[in-house]
């Protein structure tokens, strides 16, 4: 069971707006997610990037897997 | 903003241009973040078929975005609205120092109201609450 942390995107139209979200990578995408761990507007300059640090540290010890976006993200953060 | 975001902004704008099977493929790489097998998985079809909706999708979008400029006009909007209302503030703080000047002071709390409301379509603060 492979566990990724991810984004998912909220806001409207013409404003992007994600959340940074824990999600096991077979959950269809009716939006089950384990657990929110922080969001990213990208609408701001610079960037919002706001995330939960500690889950996020003790997530990927769990073994769950950033995507290549949210590393980007997590990397930019000072996180990774 | 890294590319697959950009991607998400324009898919936003152009995506009803695309057909619904495409839309919906582009939906889950570029908003939810999938990767090309697990839309494989989720959809029954190969994974080079994903990448290549994908790809096809993509291109689509480029070229609509560079026929139209849609999104590029848009920031330009909103930064321009963003300056307006800096000029607007200027103005009404030398307003507020000068007594005769109350008058032109309540036209520019008008017009900053009137920028506010602008704004508020770019502002997307209330995701932000129920974090």
């Amino acid at each position: 069971m492979a566990v990724k942390i991810r984004l998912r995107r909220m806001g409207a139209k013409k404003a992007p707006f994600y959340r940074i979200v824990v999600a096991d990578s077979r959950y269809p995408r009716d939006g089950r997610f384990i657990e929110e761990v922080g969001y990213y507007d990208p609408t701001k300059d610079p960037s919002v990037i706001k995330v939960d640090e500690e889950k996020i540290k003790s997530w990927i010890a769990n073994g769950a897997q950033p995507t290549d976006s949210v590393k980007a993200i997590l990397k930019k953060n000072g996180t990774l | 903003m890294s590319k697959k975001l950009e991607y998400g902004v324009l898919l936003g704008i152009y995506g009803p241009l695309l057909t619904d099977k495409q839309r919906q493929i582009m939906e889950l790489y570029y908003d939810d973040d999938l990767s090309l097998g697990e839309i494989a998985d989720d959809l029954g079809i190969s994974r080079q078929g994903v990448h290549d909706a994908i790809k096809k999708g993509s291109d689509a979008l480029d070229e609509y975005e560079e026929k139209l400029g849609l999104s590029k006009t848009e920031t330009q909007r909103h930064n321009d609205l963003l300056e307006i209302k800096e000029l607007a503030l200027a103005v009404l703080d030398e307003c507020q120092q000068k007594n005769y000047a109350r008058a032109i002071a309540q036209k520019t709390i008008t017009l900053l109201e009137e920028l506010d409301k602008k704004l508020e379509e770019y502002e997307i603060s209330q995701y932000i609450d129920d974090v």
